[in-house]
Parts: C-alpha cells; sequence; structure tokens
C-alpha cells in the first residue's frame, strides 16, 4: 500500500514532469502528468484536514512547479497560503510556471478558476 | 427562384443561343463559378446586365492591362453569324482560368476589339451581380446562424497580381459591397470576403460603412503586444489571405529551420468564427523556430491548472479573437520569444 509520503513524492514528480515536458510541447506526457495530479490531489484534498495539511507542505518546496501545483490544489481550502505562493510565482522569472501562476491567479480573480472534482 | 436571367436583345449580333441561354459562354461559365461559391445557399439570382451591341472600345474599362502578345480566337468566343461557329465552352473556360489570356482578352477590349469589350461589358456586369448575390447569401439567416457558413473563394480563378484579375474582382467587391450597403449590412464576413477578394488596401478604398477591417484589435493592451511581436512579425504593411497556401505562395517560406505560426491558431472554430483573412493575416502570423513552434503548439495541446480539465486550445475555443491574440502573446512572452 502506498504511504502518505510515497504519494506526496508522486505528487512532486509529476508536478515537475509536468513543467519539464511543457517546455519542449510533450503534451501527452503533460496530461498524464495532470492526470495523475488531479488524482493525488484529490487523494489529499478529500481526505480530511490531515491530509490537507500534508499537501500544504509542499507550498514551501525548492521546486516552482511543485509550489504551483500545490497552491493552486489548495486554493479551495487555504486560500490564504495559498495565493501568496501563487503571487510570488507570477511575480518571478518568465517562464511556464510564471505563466500558470499569472493565469491561475487572473481566473481566480475574476471567479472563473472551476471547483475541482 | 431563377439563378440566371438575361436580355437576349442585348446579345451579339448573330449569336445563337447556347443551353437555353443568350449569354456567351464565358459568361454563363462566370455565373456558374459565382453559383459554387454560395454552395448551400438557396438558388441566387445573378443576372447579366444589358451591354449594347457593338459596345465601343472607349466604354471598356480603364486600366494598363498588359498585351500578352497572345492571339485569341474571338469567333470561338464570341461568334458572329460570318463566322459560322458555335460558342467553345472549353475555350472560354481556359480563358477565364489562365491570367495571361484573361489580361489579354482586358487589353483587347481596350484597343478596339468590340467582341472582347462586349464580352468583357458582360462579364463584369455578372460579377457585380455575383457579388450582390454573395452580400444577400452573407445576409442570410442561415448564414448569420450557422457557424460554417463561409465564401470559398479559393474557387475562383482571377489573380490579385494582374490588372485583369483586380479589375474583375473589384467588380465583384462593387457588387457585394453596394448589395451590402443596401441591406444595411454591418457585419464581419463582409468585410473579411471583401478583404479576400481584393485585398486590404483596395477593400479599404471600396468599404465606407462597413466596420473597420484591420485585423488586429487596436485596444491599448493589444497595442503594446503588437509592439512586442515587432521582432517575429514580417515586416510592412499589415496583409490578409483567403488560405495559408496564399500565404506562402506571397511570403514564400519562413526560412531555414523557421515555421510560420498563428498566434490566434487556425482551428475550425476560430475560422468559421473570425474568418480566414484574420487569421491568415501578418498581424496574427509570425515567424518561429521550428523546435520552439513545436513547443508552443504542444503547449495549446496540453492541460494547465488553470484550464481546470480542458487543454488550452479548448480553453481558449470560446474567447474572442482579441482574447486569443492576447494570451497567444502572452504565451510567446513568457516562452521568452518576444520581451
Amino acid at each position: 500500500m502506498t504511504t502518505t509520503a510515497e504519494l506526496l513524492e508522486e505528487y512532486r514528480q509529476n508536478a515537475i514532469r509536468h513543467a519539464t515536458a511543457s517546455k519542449t510541447g510533450k503534451y501527452k506526457v503533460v496530461n498524464h502528468a495532470h492526470d495523475e495530479l488531479a488524482r493525488i490531489s484529490h487523494h489529499f484534498r478529500r481526505g480530511g484536514t490531515e491530509l490537507q495539511q500534508t499537501l500544504l507542505t509542499l507550498l514551501d518546496d525548492v521546486e516552482p512547479p511543485v509550489r504551483l501545483w500545490a497552491a493552486t490544489h489548495a486554493l479551495e481550502f487555504a486560500p490564504d497560503k495559498s495565493l501568496p505562493v501563487l503571487r510570488a510565482l507570477a511575480a518571478g522569472s518568465p517562464g511556464i510556471v510564471r505563466h500558470d501562476a499569472e493565469m491561475t491567479l487572473v481566473q481566480w480573480d475574476k471567479g472563473e478558476l472551476l471547483p475541482l472534482p | 427562384m431563377s439563378w440566371m436571367s438575361q436580355n437576349h436583345h442585348d446579345t451579339w449580333p448573330g449569336q445563337k443561343r447556347n443551353h437555353g441561354t443568350f449569354l456567351s459562354a464565358g459568361v454563363y461559365i462566370l455565373a456558374l463559378t459565382l453559383v459554387a461559391l454560395v454552395l448551400g445557399c438557396a438558388k441566387p439570382t445573378i443576372k447579366a446586365s444589358p451591354c449594347p451591341v457593338g459596345v465601343h472600345a472607349a466604354s471598356a474599362p480603364p486600366g494598363a492591362y498588359i498585351d500578352q502578345g497572345a492571339l485569341l480566337d474571338y469567333d470561338r468566343l464570341v461568334p458572329t453569324p460570318e463566322s459560322r461557329r458555335s460558342v467553345d465552352e472549353g475555350y472560354n473556360r481556359h480563358i477565364l482560368e489562365n491570367p495571361g489570356l484573361f489580361e489579354q482578352l482586358y487589353h483587347d477590349a481596350t484597343h478596339g476589339n468590340q467582341r472582347a469589350a462586349w464580352l468583357v461589358c458582360q462579364l463584369e456586369a455578372t460579377a457585380r451581380s455575383g457579388g450582390a448575390a454573395i452580400a444577400r447569401y452573407l445576409a442570410s439567416l442561415r448564414c448569420q446562424t450557422i457557424v460554417n457558413c463561409k465564401i470559398d473563394l479559393d474557387k475562383l480563378p482571377f489573380s490579385q497580381t494582374t490588372a485583369s484579375g483586380q479589375r474583375i474582382l473589384s467588380e465583384l467587391a462593387a457588387g457585394l459591397h453596394a448589395e451590402a450597403e443596401r441591406l444595411e449590412l454591418q457585419n464581419e464576413l463582409v468585410s473579411n470576403t471583401l478583404v479576400l477578394l481584393v485585398g486590404v488596401r483596395l477593400a479599404s478604398q471600396i468599404k465606407v460603412s462597413l466596420p473597420p477591417l484591420s485585423s488586429v484589435p487596436t485596444s491599448g493592451t493589444m497595442a503594446v503586444d503588437q509592439a512586442a511581436i515587432a521582432s517575429v512579425r514580417v515586416p510592412g504593411a499589415t496583409q490578409s489571405f483567403g488560405s495559408m497556401s496564399s500565404f506562402k505562395r506571397a511570403l514564400g517560406r519562413a526560412g531555414p529551420g523557421k515555421e510560420w505560426h498563428h498566434i490566434v491558431e487556425q482551428t475550425p472554430g476560430n475560422l468559421s468564427r473570425f474568418g480566414p483573412a484574420r487569421l491568415h493575416s501578418t498581424d496574427n502570423v509570425i515567424v518561429l523556430d521550428a523546435s520552439t513552434h513545436r513547443a508552443i503548439s504542444g503547449f495549446y495541446s496540453s492541460v494547465r491548472d488553470f484550464t481546470r480539465g480542458l487543454t488550452v486550445r479548448q480553453w481558449l475555443n470560446t474567447q474572442s479573437f482579441e482574447a486569443q491574440w492576447t494570451y497567444g502573446v502572452k504565451l510567446l512572452r513568457d516562452f521568452g520569444i518576444v520581451p
């Protein structure tokens, strides 16, 4: 059985893979990573307060794509912690992570970021 | 409703009835071509307006038509009783579809050949009537409500680079514009079609009350973005084309290791919503390294956090041209391609 730590690491790897493959347009890899992120995040988001807190630990991850995805997935239950992370990424150096962070904030501010399943 | 009508008193003297009409075969073929442009439309009325018999060369259209040195067989184009020939439809079609021979026809019409002048007069009247039919088609409820409504201008054989080709397309555009004004049409399809027919420059001259033709919106943000893409944009005034193949014919290859990239993608939905002229425009098509182009195209096929399960392409699909263009330039910026 997969442990929480292993799931967290799987989440990290998929977030990094999503960003790396995006740079070269390997969309099948990107989309597979997205599906995995959605699956794992569902476990953390819907698993109760303790698991939600575990996801929040990734807001301080060394890898920007990991912070991006953790902040996005935590918006629904911890916007006060997620939004500063997204804003910091959106103010960072040009790149895909900055792009995604900016667009997520734009959609959030417009109220058009659809709820996650 | 009849799709073609004519007055037999306006035909060349002695011309025989041909396939139930008194029109010259060239006019008949042009009318058929115009009808083909509005496929799916209820049969349009395209009238051949009266052209006086023995129309004088002075009434032929002005313009610097270049002598191609070709000898056209007018007995096969506009037979007289003396010629004892019947109209040759294949030969008429050949003249219409060959820009050089069509130029010769116009040159002859302006240099004293009365049969050429009469044929040109009828062709232009038919073109104007065809333009009006296109306007009515664009104004129809069907065209306003069905997403895939479009005019397939690639079926027109006329060249935009010859004086005669420009002249006949201008006549078609003039007919379209006049009818569009009469119908008080103010829609994008009309202006796009005008651009496709005669190019941006001439369409701007013809257009009086239709919306601006500029293919790129001009809000403040867009103006900044236009400046940003200057380094990857085709220099010079905006040029618009009816298809990407026409774009490439005019502007050539993007260059070694380079590819043409649409900022607003040429998806079927975008083509039907915005028209080909807006997409295949030098304001929207830029040069990118092939690898960067693949990366960006792949990005449009990817699912992001902000698209919530959709690909970027699907997410953009319902957005305006301006929103898609702004997003496309932002992506270029975030890929480090433009400042």
